[in-house]
């Protein structure tokens, strides 16, 4: 799974956001790293919901706008967690060998 | 004529891009996002427009092609036939058409992010449109169709009308209000001009590697010092380059909990 795919996962995970939402939410869970353009989240969004890991949730008309709010399916919530279990152990693994090598050197 | 409204039509006009189906579907939303994400005072979408026009210059060009390959295939110029070579011009003219739309885009991304190689590069892609302008104006031979002179001509109009554009946008990217975004007030590249108090090539060479990423912190650098051995934290005491390192690695090694999802 790409990172940004992940990010745009993560942002509604607790509830449903929409697409601005998960443009800024994105911004800010990778520290402003990971900037989407909307071109970008669109492209994403209608694959992930082709593969059914995310719903639209409601809409609503914000300043003569519409927002369309998604939220995650079961299966969504699935692939979340497992991606995040297996991106945790990695992370683990390395900064377990790093503290390893701090420790016999000293 | 507000600024919003006309942020608005020019995106709309890009909208217009996408395969029908997907616009009728998220096109309202996609604008709401776009609208959304723009900057105060913004009144144009941007050099990504540019890179629209590439496109469609691509596609007037092909036509033109394959309506002359048509036109020799029905032997209506008996001088020429379908020599084997068509293939070979076509296969030319996508991969130069394709590699002019990604950098229009390159150089519209960077334009964005306010680098200042940007300017540069979107002053050298102007230089080959003008030299193509030339080739442009050609006419083409009494043998073709009038169907091939439309487009040629229509083609023509379409080009010239970009190169104008492009030459708009050059003089403006140049201007001093332009300068600011740039190069914003405390950059090294702009207190290094306040004391010259004139552009010198050298600076413009700093202001490119300032704008390639040296000068400005990468978040990712701040997370972590570096993959590379020399930028890892010093192992045996001595002069550990960040205070409070140890204590940070303490932190991480905490955080490393079996996963509840295994």
């Amino acid at each position: 799974m790409q990172e940004a795919t992940f990010l745009i996962l993560t942002a509604p995970a607790n509830g449903s956001q929409h697409g601005y939402g998960i443009i800024i939410d994105v911004r800010e869970i990778s520290g402003g790293r990971v900037r989407l353009r909307a071109g970008t989240l669109y492209s994403a969004l209608a694959s992930l919901r082709a593969d059914a890991l995310i719903v639209v949730d409601r809409e609503e008309v914000v300043d003569g706008r519409l927002r369309r709010y998604y939220r995650l399916t079961p299966a969504g919530t699935g692939r979340l967690a497992a991606e995040a279990a297996r991106l945790q152990a990695a992370a683990c693994a390395a900064l377990t060998r790093l503290n390893l090598a701090e420790g016999m050197a000293t | 004529m507000t600024d919003q409204a006309d942020l608005e039509r020019g995106y709309r006009r890009l909208l217009a891009w996408y395969p029908r189906e997907f616009r009728r579907e998220n096109g309202q939303e996609i604008l709401a996002v776009l609208m959304a994400g723009a900057r105060d005072g913004q009144r144009r979408p941007g050099l990504a427009a540019g890179a629209a026009v590439s496109a469609a210059g691509l596609i007037i060009g092909l036509a033109l092609i394959i309506s002359d390959i048509q036109v020799a295939a029905r032997g209506q110029f008996p001088g020429h036939s379908l020599t084997a070579d068509k293939p070979l011009v076509i296969t030319v003219w996508i991969v130069f058409g394709l590699t002019g739309v990604s950098l229009w885009l390159w150089t519209a991304r960077a334009n964005g992010q306010g680098r200042n190689r940007a300017r540069i590069q979107s002053t050298a892609l102007f230089v080959p449109a003008t030299l193509q302008l030339r080739g442009t104006v050609t006419r083409p031979g009494s043998h073709a169709g009038s169907g091939v002179t439309v487009l040629y001509y229509g083609g023509a109009v379409l080009f010239v009308a970009a190169w104008l554009a492009g030459g708009a946008a050059v003089w403006l990217l140049w201007r001093p209000a332009s300068t600011a975004f740039f190069k914003p007030p405390g950059s090294a590249q702009a207190l290094h001009q306040a004391h010259m108090g004139r552009t010198r090539p050298a600076s413009i060479v700093q202001g490119t590697v300032a704008a390639s990423g040296v000068s400005r912190a990468d978040p990712r650098a701040r997370a972590w010092p570096g993959v590379r051995r020399a930028d890892r934290p010093r192992v045996s005491g001595g002069a550990d380059a960040r205070p409070g390192a140890a204590r940070q690695r303490d932190d991480w090694a905490s955080r490393c909990v079996p996963s509840p999802f295994r």
